[in-house]
């Protein structure tokens, strides 16, 4: 029923196979002087080519059964072999790495044979490095265009940065060969990874004779079925027990079947299957690492820690691992509060508890904030979507981006913004990027959903309706209101492109055009917005619902509205043509008219532009974001001094969601001057959840909160204010004794006053109020 | 005893020639309390503006820095406040050349003041020879203030050059009992420059008297000012085309202006001696904050407050004899 894709809910809408391209860049340039080294213990391989010397094939047989001790003693025999090549593979097998590279130079030099090149990159990709192995697969395919085993590497290679054109070159393949092996194989690997069960399966079918037939091990026939049966929901005991017959110590048809439940995002049922890996065959580097990597997702930070360190000494270069490693010794520096949520209607009642932990150096500014709106977030979730967490959420925001990436992917240099595994939300703090570069609240909000979402249906739930729902709740709950449909979304209407509900979790999992990641995590949110609009909110509850007991995203909608996903997409269809049908086919008129806008801009021609401008806006006034109108008129309307004007303008784009910030802060400053304090306020708290790093706001703002008698608010600006460390911290201070006198706590104001006079001893305010605590007087 | 330590700790981190700790050492700038009541002289320049705008700028400026300054002036010869002051003086437009600098610097040099104070503000720039002060006819180079600051024999003296390329002053004005601020870390940052917008602002207001002793040191006007100047840069989204820079000791101990009631008062008697109490317990207060990290913390703050009360109390009275408003914080 799913079809998933990586197992991270992206925000930032990049597409998956440059982040899979930076992955590779990365691995392999950290790993460069890895295979000198290194003799990293591996997965098993299976050797499907017939172009295997046939005394390395005896020793393989010995391997693919678990005799290990055998296995080695024999590629140990073959270290004075003739064929330098033989010696090469050989040293490979027993993973002495720097050997093997020496004789494949060493036979390189000697021959031009293809087969040298292929055998030294399968070394590379052994050892992670890809890129490497692409160019020695290259090398082979110079020498012999078509040369089969050199092809099949390449994909392989090719397979494990994900890149879609794998899929295509071995169905060209398979089409010249069709009874190759090993590209069957391969090809029931690439669509397990796109959860084709059934074509896989059939393709596993027509294998199974062809490894009978040639005495090759069924040991990864056996895993692709198992990752067939588990992506189905069914029992892999009957593949476990038939791979472990074969081979006792096969650890493989634990650790590879994993990844198809990190796939779909059950980190969880993952880790027990590492579990069993590491158990069968401690010496499996990678399965101890992934385990390391998958208790990190669940916050096992203790088991994290012991299997990356197994991991890591077992192979060294393994960037990944290396990348954990070091992550780990951050993630010890970084601060942890807890929070317990109460009950919005009965506060004595706690309805779960989140764990935030953030980076020392803007703890102080974000906390407070993050606090807040994950108590918000966690009471709206629960009561929408009837469901209380069963475990304490676990918020993480990281400053520096690149320690995201390795938290959330092993690697740094991603291009998300926030991902959810469960009940443990990551994502990029403001710090992390330009000020002002994104509205961090609702990126967080929207992982919150997640965290609701995936949990609720134990993470049976598709992947477009897991977006869906999170921009549907960002849309409609969340700390910002833009809900402007991105111009790639347009044009897919106008082009008829959206995807039917059935199948648009490929939109996500394996777009066809650029953008189409973005397109469908709109489409998924306007389905969810329809859906609610049409029968109610509680519709997509009990979609929800259907989903974690395993219903197709046809049945989840038969139960919820009655109609199945064909039905659904008329109306749905109908809804954005009256929606968007129109504008989407006028987009071209649209961007003319900013086109025109922006050269009387150019000219300083403002009477024009504020006509034009205004054009703009009535054809699309939901358009608020980068390059809106709503700024352009403003700008106009003030170089003609009407800034009563410019401030009518500006309220109204705030009002629909827009979020820049320097217009923001003119307004505000405009607001204030006219004494519109409330106003002002409104907005100045809405830039704090875009940059939230600006002393003077919080300043401000909790100054009048203060004055409104909201002490809370009032604490949470100072504290924000404090922990952005101000050269003057004796007013914020000052301020926090006021609060808690409001409160009635005495003694913590007294204490407050004595923080705020230690920095300003002549601070007159906070002296009086000193000698009125001494002088036994209450302060009003 | 005490204090005496915790100078040497504190000059040594400031003495560091530029504030690349500043953290670390601003938190110990407010330990220190000043004494205002020394004599003092100074010399505020503004050079040529090469267009209206900055003409205009350095004008107010340099009007906002001499009037500020002149506050600290306890002479009776002349209202503190006048241009006929004759220990704080402003050299302008075609008055400010290169002759009439050099003579004012030593005339003033030649007093004996406890304090000299030289700001220069304008447009500077460098070639292969020097760093010169654009100015009407022959502009002032290196040389000639080198070699007229050589004249003056206060104890404590203050270059401030809030020029484009003044950083190729630092090194070459270093002096014992000097202390050296430029506008950019070296030649190389040629840019005109933002921070005297921000050190006028600094001295005219009370922003940057994070104490509240209505007695501006260098120490808070540099880091009030350095880090506006930083904040412009980064509000703007531009890349920082100045980097100021301080250079000497005891910036702390360096006053700059009496602000607020204290200014108004600062010819009364009864203030003068109840600063000179205030003084005593502020050297306690500092005493007490120096001991912290060695103290339990419920002693500490016991402690702490009992002398707080004491400056609280005294600065009423204080208060009451400079006619202090609330609305002066």
């Amino acid at each position: 029923m799913r079809q998933g894709g990586w197992a991270v809910m992206s925000k930032t809408f990049f597409p998956i196979w440059q982040l899979y391209v930076k992955l590779r860049l990365c691995v392999s340039v950290s790993l460069l002087l890895g295979l000198f080294v290194s003799a990293p213990v591996q997965a098993l391989t299976v050797f499907y080519g017939d172009d295997r010397h046939p005394d390395l094939q005896k020793c393989d047989q010995f391997a693919y059964v678990g005799q290990q001790t055998e296995a080695n003693e024999c590629y140990q025999r073959l270290g004075n072999h003739s064929e330098v090549l033989v010696q090469a593979n050989a040293a490979a097998a027993l993973g002495n790495v720097r050997e093997a590279n020496r004789h494949f130079r060493q036979a390189s030099s000697d021959s031009n044979d293809p087969i040298i090149k292929t055998n030294w990159a399968s070394l590379y990709l052994l050892t992670h490095q890809v890129s490497d192995a692409v160019s020695l697969y290259r090398e082979a395919l110079v020498i012999e265009p078509s040369f089969l085993p050199a092809r099949l590497g390449m994909i392989e290679a090719t397979m494990q940065t994900y890149e879609g054109r794998a899929r295509e070159e071995l169905r060209a393949i398979l089409a010249e060969f069709p009874d190759n092996v090993h590209a069957l194989m391969l090809q029931a690997r690439i669509e397990l990874e796109l959860q084709n069960t059934d074509v896989a399966r059939d393709i596993l079918a027509k294998a199974k004779p062809l490894l009978e037939a040639n005495g090759l091990p069924k040991l990864d026939y056996y895993t692709l079925q198992a990752g067939a049966n588990l992506l189905e929901a069914k029992p892999i005991d009957s593949w476990v027990d038939q791979a472990l017959a074969d081979n006792p110590i096969y650890g493989d048809i634990y650790s590879s079947v994993a990844h198809y439940y990190i796939i779909t995002y059950r980190y969880r049922e993952a880790v027990d299957l590492y579990k069993k890996a590491v158990a069968l065959n401690p010496q499996l580097a990678i399965a101890q690492r992934d385990l390391g990597i998958n208790y990190l997702r669940i916050n096992n930070v203790f088991g994290a820690r012991y299997h990356i360190r197994k991991a890591f000494e077992l192979d060294p270069f393994d960037a990944e691992t290396v990348n954990t490693l070091r992550f780990l010794d951050k993630l010890d520096f970084m601060r942890v509060s807890v929070v317990d949520v109460p009950d919005k209607d009965n506060p004595d009642r706690t309805i779960g508890r989140v764990i935030i932990r953030l980076d020392r150096e803007d703890a102080d500014a974000l906390e407070p904030y993050v606090q807040d709106l994950s108590i918000k977030a966690m009471q709206v979730f629960s009561e929408r979507y009837q469901f209380q967490l069963k475990r304490p959420m676990i918020v993480e925001l990281y400053h520096d981006h690149d320690d995201f990436g390795v938290r959330t992917v092993s690697t740094p240099g991603i291009g998300l913004l926030g991902v959810t595994f469960g009940y443990l939300t990551a994502m990029d703090s403001p710090k992390a990027r330009p000020a002002g570069d994104f509205h961090w609240g609702s990126t967080l909000w929207h992982e919150i959903a997640h965290v609701f979402t995936l949990e609720a249906t134990n993470h049976l739930l598709p992947r477009w309706f897991s977006e869906g729902l999170s921009v549907y709740e960002e849309w409609n709950t969340g700390p910002l209101v833009d809900r402007s449909i991105p111009i790639d979304t347009l044009i897919a209407i106008a082009k008829n492109d959206l995807l039917p509900i059935d199948t648009l979790d490929a939109g996500f999992v394996r777009p066809t055009y650029n953008g189409q990641v973005q397109v469908s995590y709109t489409q998924a949110g306007l389905i969810c917005d329809f859906i609610s609009s049409e029968w109610g909110h509680d519709a997509l509850v009990v979609m929800l619902n259907a989903f974690a007991e395993r219903a197709s995203t046809s049945e989840a909608l038969q139960q919820a509205i009655g109609i199945d996903g064909p039905a659904f997409d008329l109306l749905f269809n109908q809804h954005i043509e009256t929606l968007y049908g129109d504008f989407s086919r006028s987009l071209d008129d649209f961007q003319v008219a900013n086109r025109q806008m922006s050269r009387a801009v150019r000219t300083a021609d403002w009477v024009s532009v504020a006509v034009l401008a205004r054009n703009v806006i009535d054809r699309a006034p939901e358009r608020v974001g980068d390059g809106n109108a709503y700024e352009v008129l403003a700008n106009a309307l003030r170089e003609q001094n009407d800034n009563e004007g410019a401030v009518a303008v500006l309220l109204d784009w705030h009002e629909r969601g827009g979020h820049g910030v320097d217009a923001l802060r003119w307004l505000v400053r405009q607001l204030r001057e006219q004494e519109r304090f409330d106003e002002a306020a409104g907005i100045m708290d809405s830039i704090n959840w875009v940059n939230p790093y600006v002393v003077e706001e919080h300043r401000w703002l909790g100054d009048y909160y203060l004055s409104k008698e909201q002490s809370k608010l009032a604490v949470r600006e100072y504290d924000a204010l404090l922990g952005l460390q101000p050269e003057d911290p004796a007013e914020a201070l000052l301020g926090k004794a006021r609060a808690s006198l409001l409160d009635g706590e005495d003694e913590l104001a007294r204490r407050q006053v004595l923080y705020a006079l230690e920095h300003a001893p002549f601070l007159r305010s906070a002296q009086k109020l000193l000698l009125e605590f001494n002088e036994g007087e209450r302060v009003d | 005893m005490m204090r005496s330590l915790f100078f040497g700790r504190l000059q040594k981190c400031i003495s560091k020639t530029v504030w690349f700790s500043r953290m670390l050492c601003s938190a110990m700038l407010l330990l220190v309390s000043v004494n205002v009541s020394a004599s003092s002289t100074g010399l505020v320049v503004t050079g040529l503006g090469g267009n209206d705008a900055y003409a205009e700028q350095f004008s107010a400026q340099g009007k906002i820095i001499v009037d500020a300054l002149r506050s600290l002036d306890d002479s009776q010869a002349a209202p503190a406040a006048s241009d006929s002051n004759e220990n704080f003086m402003l050299l302008q437009a075609e008055n400010a050349t290169r002759d009439s600098i050099v003579s004012a610097i030593e005339k003033l040099g030649a007093k004996s003041s406890s304090a000299f104070y030289l700001i220069l503000i304008g447009h500077g720039t460098v070639d292969a020879e020097t760093w010169r002060f654009n100015l009407t006819g022959d502009d002032l180079t290196t040389e000639d203030l080198v070699a007229a600051l050589a004249t003056v024999n206060a104890e404590q003296q203050l270059v401030l050059v809030g020029t484009s390329a003044s950083g190729a002053l630092l090194d070459v004005l270093n002096q014992p009992g000097r202390l050296v601020v430029t506008a950019t870390k070296s030649a190389g940052e040629l840019n005109a420059v933002r921070f005297p917008e921000y050190l006028a602002k600094a001295m005219e207001t009370t922003v940057a008297d994070t104490d509240r002793n209505e007695i501006l040191t260098l120490a808070e006007v540099y880091r009030y000012t350095n880090e506006q100047t930083q904040k412009y840069y980064e509000n703007q989204k531009l890349l920082a085309s100045e980097h100021a820079r301080i250079l000497g000791d005891s910036a702390e101990r360096l006053p700059l202006a009496r602000l607020g009631s204290l200014r108004s008062a600062k010819d009364d008697p009864v203030v003068a001696e109840l600063l000179a109490k205030r003084l005593v317990l502020e050297d306690e207060f500092l005493a007490i904050k120096a001991k912290k990290p060695d103290m339990p913390i419920v002693d500490y703050y016991e402690e702490l407050e009992s002398v707080l009360l004491s400056i609280a109390r005294l600065q009423q009275e204080i208060d009451v004899a400079t006619g202090w408003v609330g609305s002066n914080e």
